[in-house]
């Protein structure tokens, strides 16, 4: 597989949690590569090491071996401070229960990483609104999170990952608290976030659904990947060519490896769902 | 957005946002109280030197406040006389004594006896009667915040002060003692009455300086004619007074120790529900962490809502306790809020909230943003 600088790259990963007798290992060696424009999936029993391995992918851990490359950059060594504005610039979470904030309204919770980055209140305003508007929610933008209902919620909390345009997108479980309707909607937005803005989306899953999104699976079992498929779905060679210059456009957009909104697709991403 | 965020979090639950601020109201009510009545006993306590008119007291040695002291022989006043800068020196007699009032019961006063050629000493904040009406024989004049206490109400009302006859000859208004012995003002003469003191005798030399001198400089000179007296300056046995009465009585420390608890109470009430409220919103504040967050972002949120809640109560106690203050005008024990004392209390209610909010942020130190997956 090639790897590009985009890539997210995890080289023989180690890390054990504890010490002495009571050494956990959760991952033993684990080696992946997610490129843009994919949709990795990462399956896995519970305790397999899945959560872990989106840890590393986060930017929230350093393995205790190996080594993890996020767009060109490694994480190691890296102080907590450089590691959050690596979660703040380059990655975008999606999680199971969503995890709004509660006491922001819907346009406010996608303002909520702009203005942690520094943007000022009316730019992030007009974002907001405008990805509210291309998830379908542009008649919820004062809702709070508990008036709209699980796949309003799960739509919202991409809106939010993407809103500071990051390069790649971690998502836990992102169909698991969803109806099939919803499901199958969520999961075709971050296929798009994919296939059309040349974005890394990494899914880590037990809902099979899922599967005919996605372009490749790996199996963690003990902390060791077990099987590896893919692609599922081999790209034509007109989206190849498409992908290459939105990531293209995004690497001259950023400078830095990063996402540029230059690459992002306008329009409705989604035409009404509950 | 973190004020946007803080605010919206007190909202979200208003019964402890109300019982937040209801905390905040009863610590800064308690502490503004005390303080007023702090400030209100420093004013009452040197309330007579500080209105006398005089520049320099002379007085016996060792003399501890201006309620209590012994006697000067004539002497004193004539040496003082020849001193350089001293414009004018008047003998003043300041003693506790006994009030008999007209239905017989008894009250102790402390007798001020002024000097009418000068004036020193004598009353102020007159509202009935005159300064001059005072050199009538027997003439007395007393304040109305003691009036009920001492048995009079109006103008010709007859007592007896130790055994001899007075006359209520005029009213104060807010002419407060600390002591529970009103103030009882009446001419020099008279004063010799109702005293032990003989005449040219006083209990203290008051010394108006010549125009451009300074009291400290003439003060110094005083003392060194004045070997066997104690010469100070009004300011400075003012604050000998204060002192005496506030803390070597135990009174100051008593409101400080007050005002303190007042605090104490506050903190621990903002500090227990900011902390409940931030450990309840933990996985909120670890999804901001995941995202990329500092803790400068989140201690920002928290801190915000400790001052929105100390802002609130204080504004609501502020207004408590000048009103309750207002109220204190007509008693004999005053509670003074000047706007400064406000505002001091004020920025002290916001750094008691930025400290009990310490609890709050020391928890947010422990966030693991790993914690928002499962």
């Amino acid at each position: 597989m090639i790897q590009t600088p985009e890539s997210l790259i995890v080289e023989d990963a180690v890390l054990t949690y504890g010490k002495g007798e009571f050494a956990t290992p959760a991952l033993r060696g684990v080696s992946l590569t997610a490129k843009p424009g994919e949709v990795l999936l990462i399956r896995g029993p519970s305790g397999s090491g899945k959560t872990t391995l989106l840890q590393l992918m986060g930017a929230m851990k350093e393995p205790d071996k190996g080594k993890v490359s996020i767009c060109g950059t490694p994480t190691t060594g890296l102080s907590q401070k450089r590691l959050r504005a690596m979660r703040l610039n380059r990655i975008g979470f999606v999680f199971q229960f969503f995890n709004l904030l509660s006491s922001l309204r819907a346009w406010e919770n996608i303002a909520a990483p702009l203005d942690i980055i520094g943007m000022d209140r009316g730019a992030a305003e007009k974002r907001a609104k405008a990805l509210l508007a291309e998830f379908g929610l542009a008649d919820r933008a004062d809702h709070f999170p508990k008036q709209l209902s699980g796949g309003q919620r799960q739509r919202l909390a991409v809106a939010r990952a993407i809103a500071h345009d990051p390069p790649v997108i971690l998502a836990d479980e992102p169909t698991a608290a969803l109806d099939t309707e919803n499901g199958q909607a969520v999961a075709q937005i971050l296929r798009d976030l994919a296939v059309k803005e040349g974005r890394i989306v990494v899914l880590v899953s037990h809902d099979h659904r899922l599967e005919p999104m996605v372009d490749r699976e790996i199996t963690i079992e003990d902390g060791r990947v077990v099987e590896e498929r893919g692609p599922a779905r081999p790209k034509s060679n007109a989206l190849r060519s498409t992908l290459s210059a939105l990531i293209e456009a995004r690497r001259a957009a950023s400078g830095d490896g990063r996402g540029g909104s230059g690459a992002r697709q306008e329009g409705p991403r989604i035409s009404s769902l509950s | 957005m973190t004020t946007l965020m803080a605010w919206r979090n007190l909202r979200q639950d208003p019964i402890r946002f109300a019982a937040t601020v209801i905390g905040i109201v009863f610590a800064v009510v308690l502490i503004s109280l005390q303080t007023g009545m702090l400030l209100g006993f420093m004013k009452t306590s040197a309330g007579l030197v500080e209105n006398a008119g005089a520049d320099v007291w002379i007085m016996a040695r060792g003399t501890s406040n201006v309620d209590q002291s012994g006697l000067l022989n004539e002497s004193a006043y004539y040496r003082a006389l020849t001193v350089d800068g001293v414009e004018s020196v008047a003998r003043v007699v300041i003693q506790f004594s006994g009030w008999k009032r007209p239905d017989g019961g008894m009250e102790s006063v402390i007798l001020v006896g002024f000097d009418p050629r000068t004036g020193m000493a004598a009353p102020w904040n007159i509202v009935e009667g005159s300064r001059d009406a005072l050199l009538a024989p027997n003439a007395v004049m007393v304040d109305r915040l003691y009036a009920d206490k001492l048995g009079v109400s109006k103008l010709g009302d007859r007592v007896e002060i130790v055994e001899r006859m007075a006359v209520i000859a005029g009213f104060t208004s807010g002419v407060r003692t600390f002591t529970q012995s009103p103030y009882v003002f009446t001419s020099y003469n008279n004063a010799l009455r109702y005293t032990n003191v003989e005449h040219g005798g006083a209990s203290y030399m008051l010394v108006k300086a010549k125009p451009g001198v300074e009291p400290a400089a003439l003060a110094e000179r005083l003392g060194a004619v004045l070997t066997k007296e104690e010469v100070l300056t009004t300011s400075d046995f003012a604050s000998r007074t204060r002192q005496y009465w506030i803390l070597t009585t135990g009174a100051g420390s008593a409101l400080i120790m007050g005002a303190a608890l007042g605090g104490l109470v506050g903190v621990i009430i903002v500090a227990q529900t900011l902390y409940s409220a931030t450990v309840e919103r933990l996985a909120e504040y670890a999804t901001l962490t995941a995202i990329g967050a500092g803790t400068g972002y989140l201690n920002r949120i928290v801190l915000t809502q400790s001052l929105i809640a100390g802002g609130i109560g204080f504004t609501v106690a502020a207004v408590i306790a000048s009103v309750l203050a207002a109220s204190s005008a007509s008693s004999p024990a005053a509670v003074l809020l000047p706007p400064l004392a406000i505002a001091t209390i004020g920025i002290l209610t916001l750094a008691l909230c930025a400290i009990a909010s310490l609890l709050a942020i020391r928890k947010l130190y422990t966030i693991d943003p790993t914690s928002v997956f499962r």
